[in-house]
């Protein structure tokens, strides 16, 4: 009789006592974007916040704080009516500055948040960050960048990228972090190409080309396009022509030859490619000169290849990931002795391209 | 328990059981006659008028020496003489009476005096309805329900106990059970808890069941009480014990698992293949019921980051001027739900109907454009209320109702850890439960993979022709079908 | 002799399954990866088949314990044939506050987990007193109800580890896993250890046994069930590996739940509260076990009612709960644990077999 009524008095007690912190969803203030810029006392950070005044149309504010540590958001709940809660940032922006700093501390920082999700999207600026974000309010989306970043990994030259993606090559050995890089143009945001780092500092940058080049190299690269150039038969040719071709599938197998002391890595890419556009000269239904084609195609990307990883060793960086795969087939590896002996690897290229249809005539 | 019947003395004994097999002994004379019927299956005014009367007024004239003259006695039309058990026990639960002049004869006079005044009697089940199949229903008479119940399992083996219960009303309750089929301890169980009630007066069957029941502290119904003859026929098919009240259409069948509440009997109607999916759809609305609107406390109270991109500008612009926590929204609503289902049933049909699609829409709208609720919740509300009513047994859809409350009280203190702090508590409790002594949880726990086949999905009636295993029946099989003859691939054919 | 347990109390032998499964997967499957990788690196899996294949004898041999004695006795009836009632009366004992310690940690490791992945700043005391409520409405249930939220338990993270691993699987990198075999044998033994603390729980069975139907039969499911757990460790830690680089598992304390993040549905964004949630009943599984298996054990040493001893043993979580808020201390704590309970399972089962199989020949 006494259980009874003794345990419906402790569940009210404890349910009625138990206040946890309560985040009402209309009640919060939503950070959808970060900016890191580096100043001359410290860091400019930039928050993009949202109000949902009416249905469809959302009202975008940029606020900014400074301060000479990394992490100053909570500084900004100064200035905002509402609590700023970060689950729902999308996106983080490095200043040109600040990227070439290094961004690890900040790396390390949203590593260790339990609320962020891992699928935040990471990019660098050619200028302050903060001045992109101020573009922003003008479209009315607040997942602007995030989504052009996302909807170019889909059917564009990125390769996957993400928070976790980027954070697995930045503490990885023997690999390197690449995010993309925006630019300003005509006051409109433009993604042009991937920034490259070594460990966290922003080295070099490459073009959307070289993008898709490095997209076949570590994946599939579904829906990526590329221009090669073609010697032309016309009489008028003006310049080369160019086809313009589309990836449907293609697979990069690396083999390792040598290890020690100096490895050798030999990488076959095999490229199955759409044929978007083409010049008038090209006929597409004879066989050898799709034959011919893929020849030719074959052997331009063979040599653009070779150029971009004579590129990255040049600048010291390893986005491709060799370091990783040499580790994976040696006894003994330390990071360092690869780093010295990376610019005298030989990497053999060969390409096989593959041209599935040919669109509609 | 099948012994061999061979004489007409063992017959009687085993037909003796039930209640409503009646012996009446005539004097003739110096001459006995006996009439075995059933009470329940015979018109009894034409027994009293042209059997009984008629052969005391003849005995007074003349003897009856051989029961062939029997024919020539009474002015009905439809007698045999016969000495064959099946065909006598046939008749007898058609509604024929058996007229034997000694005590020891095997050759009887089977007198037609069936019950042929139609089915003028019962009811279109109005609570639980149905598509297809007979829609017919029990009555408050005990007599025409046992009637109608009788027409439909043909046997002798249904066995009918009458138990007076009640200081005051005296009602008359009667236990049915198919002898051979049910598990012996069921039928004591329910009849020992029968006669040791104490009570002054029983309104309904389901006052019985709450009386009759393991465990009071608790909203789930422990007996399904349903007024469909079919269903009540399957049920005891199947081995379990039916109890009903004089006065009271509805049967209390027992032991109940928790799935007999989302069995409709519709779904033997239907092709296997669709009843198995209604039945999915019945729990998986249950199940939306009970979460939907505690998930989407939990939700916008705590967990915000859960919320897909897309669905983050509509969810906060429809809460956008709601002055109050999602838990007091919800709170609102469903309490309006509540005042809306009861007053609804309550309200005369002519002013019920006007005020129902007021209070619907008219309140809704009203209060999502006065920012009280935000329009989502609204949606998500309605919905639930309407697919706690999914369960075909009414006292189910109450129970499923009124839980809903501690969930969302759960949700708003802990939000998704609350909900499943809720569902916890749920689960212990519905597997603490005992139905008749046998578990209410079954076949989740104990687990028993041969019962699933009635359960969450219905299987075709080839794989159910054995009985479920939870109940302990005597007797295992139903029937035995015809194995499907094996389609020739048309491709082999050509 | 006969069964000292009631028949109706006895459970199916395959039930064993889920009550193995729940006492062996804690909180640690969480976290465990990078310990585990402190040594070994990335060849630790061959740690945890090493560690599952040490479980199976070590399972074998509590079998032929409690089979060499009549049916129906548990450990703590064992212990006062073998050592005699004094000393074995002291042995239960501390097998009996040994469990309880366990169920402890448990609780704790959870509530850390609440406070550090979905509520951060919430009162301990509060959902402290809901969960021990609801840990005593499931013992006070008796064995079936134990055996019931295991078996919730168990389909439900079924449910949802499997789906898990295969949608991870995009971000997955095999070459993480090469070289194999870099790495001496002594660390991998040394990763042996620390993954021996996964598996430890077991020990439950020693209390339950009499409670099964058939025993004979059960050896069968038990085996069986240490099989699939180390399959599912070995499952977990595979697709960690391949899913985080040798740096990056070092600076992540939370890999299992850490991999959750990166799931996205249809309606839910992020799926790892649904994750910690599900987790609620199993842990709540895990600790009503231990309880009841205290209970039980407190109950044939020194006879007092199972349902007081649960108060007494709950009002004690509750305030070692409370009061001990300090985490430095409550790793300490449960450090302490693991090394008891591998001195349990390593030391006292083995002695325990050794007296018991001396006994059957000299009987």
């Amino acid at each position: 009789m006494y259980r009874m009524k003794i345990f419906p008095v402790i569940i009210l007690c404890a349910v009625l006592s138990a206040c946890v912190d309560q985040k009402v969803v209309n009640q919060i203030c939503l950070i959808h974007a970060l900016s890191f810029d580096t100043v001359e006392n410290g860091i400019k950070s930039a928050v993009l916040i949202s109000h949902f005044k009416e249905l469809g149309k959302t009202d975008l504010e940029v606020l900014y704080t400074e301060s000479n540590s990394n992490i100053s958001l909570p500084r900004i709940n100064t200035l905002t009516n509402d609590p700023l809660e970060r689950g729902q940032l999308k996106m983080l922006l490095f200043g040109k500055t600040h990227a070439e700093k290094g961004i690890g501390t900040v790396i390390h920082h949203f590593l260790r948040d339990p609320k962020t999700s891992s699928r935040l999207q990471l990019g660098v600026v050619d200028r302050d960050a903060s001045e992109v974000l101020e573009i922003i309010p003008k479209t009315q989306e607040p997942f602007f960048l995030s989504d052009m970043i996302q909807q170019n990994m889909r059917n564009g030259n990125l390769p996957l990228m993400n928070l976790h993606q980027s954070l697995f090559n930045y503490y990885g050995e023997g690999r390197d972090m690449f995010l993309p890089y925006f630019k300003l143009d005509h006051g409109e945001v433009k993604i042009d190409g991937l920034a490259l780092f070594r460990s966290d500092q922003k080295v070099t940058e490459i073009s959307m080309k070289d993008a898709f080049l490095l997209k076949m190299l570590i994946q599939n690269s579904k829906n990526g396009n590329y221009r090669v150039p073609v010697a032309g038969r016309a009489s008028n040719k003006q310049g080369e022509n160019f086809i313009l071709l589309r990836s449907m599938h293609s697979k990069a197998n690396y083999i390792v030859n040598i290890v020690n002391p100096i490895p050798s890595i030999s990488i076959r890419l095999k490229l199955v490619t759409e044929l978007q556009d083409v010049p008038d000269w090209v006929d597409l239904r004879s066989e050898e000169q799709i034959k011919q084609l893929e020849k030719t195609m074959g052997s331009y990307f063979k040599k653009e290849i070779e150029k971009f990883l004579s590129l990255l060793k040049e600048n010291k960086v390893d986005p491709v990931g060799l370091g990783d795969l040499v580790r994976s087939r040696s006894h003994e590896w330390s990071a360092k002795d690869f780093e010295e002996i990376y610019q005298a690897i030989k990497t053999t290229v060969s390409v096989q391209v593959k041209i599935a249809n040919n669109g509609n005539g | 328990m099948k012994t061999e019947i061979k004489n007409l003395q063992q017959f009687l004994k085993l037909t003796e059981q039930s209640s409503d097999f009646k012996t009446t002994v005539i004097l003739l004379g110096k001459q006995e006659v006996r009439i075995f019927y059933y009470s329940t299956l015979i018109d009894a005014k034409w027994m009293q008028q042209h059997l009984i009367l008629v052969m005391q007024n003849r005995s007074l004239d003349s003897k009856i020496k051989k029961i062939e003259d029997i024919k020539a006695w009474i002015p009905i039309n439809d007698i045999e003489i016969t000495d064959e058990l099946k065909n006598i026990q046939s008749k007898l639960l058609k509604g024929y009476a058996l007229v034997q002049l000694n005590e020891n004869d095997q050759k009887c006079a089977l007198v037609n005096l069936a019950d042929n005044h139609g089915l003028r009697e019962n009811n279109d089940t109005e609570n639980e309805f149905s598509v297809v199949g007979p829609k017919i229903g029990f009555v408050e008479d005990l007599d025409t329900n046992i009637n109608l119940l009788r027409t439909e399992i043909n046997i002798s083996n249904l066995i009918i106990k009458e138990i007076m219960v009640g200081t005051t009303s005296k009602t008359k309750v009667v236990i049915i059970y198919i002898d051979g089929v049910t598990n012996e301890q069921h039928i004591k169980i329910m009849e020992q808890r029968l006669t040791d009630l104490d009570i002054d007066v029983v309104f309904d069957s389901s006052n019985l069941a709450q009386m009759l029941s393991d465990n009071s502290k608790t909203p789930f119904p422990l007996f399904v009480s349903t007024e469909r003859r079919d269903r009540v026929v399957y049920s005891l098919i199947n081995g379990k014990v039916a109890v009903i009240s004089d006065g009271s259409p509805y049967f209390v069948i027992g032991p109940s698992t928790l799935f007999d509440f989302f069995i409709s009997a519709e779904d033997y109607y239907l092709p296997w293949i669709l009843g198995s999916f209604f039945r999915l759809i019945r729990i998986f609305g249950v199940l939306f019921s009970l979460f939907a609107t505690s998930m989407y406390v939990a939700i916008t109270t705590f967990h915000y980051e859960v919320i897909p991109q897309d669905l983050l500008s509509p969810l906060i612009f429809s809460r956008m001027n709601v002055p109050f926590t999602p838990f007091f929204e919800v709170l609102f609503l469903e309490i309006t739900i509540e005042f809306l289902r009861e007053a609804g049933a309550r309200l005369p049909t002519k002013i019920g109907q006007t005020l129902g699609i007021v209070g619907g829409i008219v309140i809704g709208q009203a209060a999502v454009e006065a920012a009280l609720t935000s329009n989502v919740l609204l949606i998500l509300v309605s919905l639930s209320a309407l697919a706690s009513f999914t369960t075909p047994i009414y006292m189910m859809s109450n129970a499923i109702r009124f839980l809903r409350f501690p969930i969302i009280i759960l949700s708003a203190v802990w939000g998704g850890i609350g909900i499943f702090i809720g569902v916890g508590f749920l689960f212990i409790h519905v597997i603490r439960l005992k139905s008749l002594g046998s578990p209410y949880a079954v076949p989740i726990f104990p687990l028993r993979i041969k019962d699933f086949k009635d359960s969450f999905i219905r299987s075709s009636f080839q794989i159910l022709n054995k009985r479920p295993q939870y109940l302990r029946p005597k007797t295992l099989i139903k029937y035995v079908p015809n194995p499907v003859k094996q389609q020739k691939n048309p491709l082999d054919e050509e | 002799m006969k069964n000292p347990v009631d028949e109706k109390h006895l459970i199916s032998p395959f039930l064993i399954v889920p009550l193995m499964y729940v006492s062996m997967v804690g909180v640690g499957v969480l976290n465990f990866q990078r310990e585990l990788a402190e040594h070994a690196g990335y060849n630790a899996y061959i740690s945890v088949v090493l560690a599952g294949i040490s479980i199976h004898l070590i399972l074998w041999m509590i079998y032929k314990i409690l089979r060499s004695n009549q049916e129906g006795l548990d450990v703590t009836a064992i212990n006062k044939t073998c050592f005699g009632k004094m000393a074995g009366d002291i042995i239960n004992l501390a097998i009996v506050l040994y469990f309880c310690f366990g169920a402890y940690i448990e609780f704790g490791a959870y509530i850390e987990v609440i406070q550090l992945w979905v509520f951060p700043s919430m009162k301990i005391l509060p959902i402290s007193i809901i969960l021990v409520l609801l840990i005593y409405y499931t013992v006070s249930g008796g064995f079936r109800s134990v055996t019931a939220l295991s078996f919730f338990g168990l389909l439900i993270t079924l449910i949802f580890i499997f789906p898990q691993n295969l949608l991870v699987l995009p971000y997955a990198h095999p070459l993480n896993l090469m070289p194999l075999f870099n790495h001496s044998i002594t660390d991998i033994l040394l990763s042996s250890k620390s993954m021996l603390y996964q598996f430890m729980g077991f020990e439950a069975l020693l209390f339950f046994y009499p409670f099964i139907k058939s025993p004979a039969k059960s050896q069968k499911w038990a085996h069986l069930s240490v099989f699939f757990i180390t399959l599912m460790y070995l499952m977990i830690i595979i697709n960690t590996f391949m899913f985080y680089s040798e740096g990056q598992l070092r600076e992540i304390f939370w890999p299992t739940l850490d991999m959750l993040k990166i799931i996205e549905g249809p309606v839910f964004q992020r799926i790892e509260y649904l994750g910690i949630s599900l987790w609620l009943i199993k842990i709540l599984a895990n600790i009503s076990l231990s309880l009841w298996a205290a209970c039980r054990g407190m109950k044939s040493v020194f006879m007092i009612k199972p349902r007081v001893s649960l108060l007494a043993f709950l009002v004690g979580i509750l305030i070692l709960e409370y009061f001990m808020k300090d985490r430095t201390i409550f790793q300490w704590n449960s450090k302490f644990y693991s090394d008891i309970g591998l001195y349990f399972i390593y030391g006292y089962i083995p002695i325990l077999f050794v007296v018991t199989q001396v006994r059957k020949k000299l009987e």
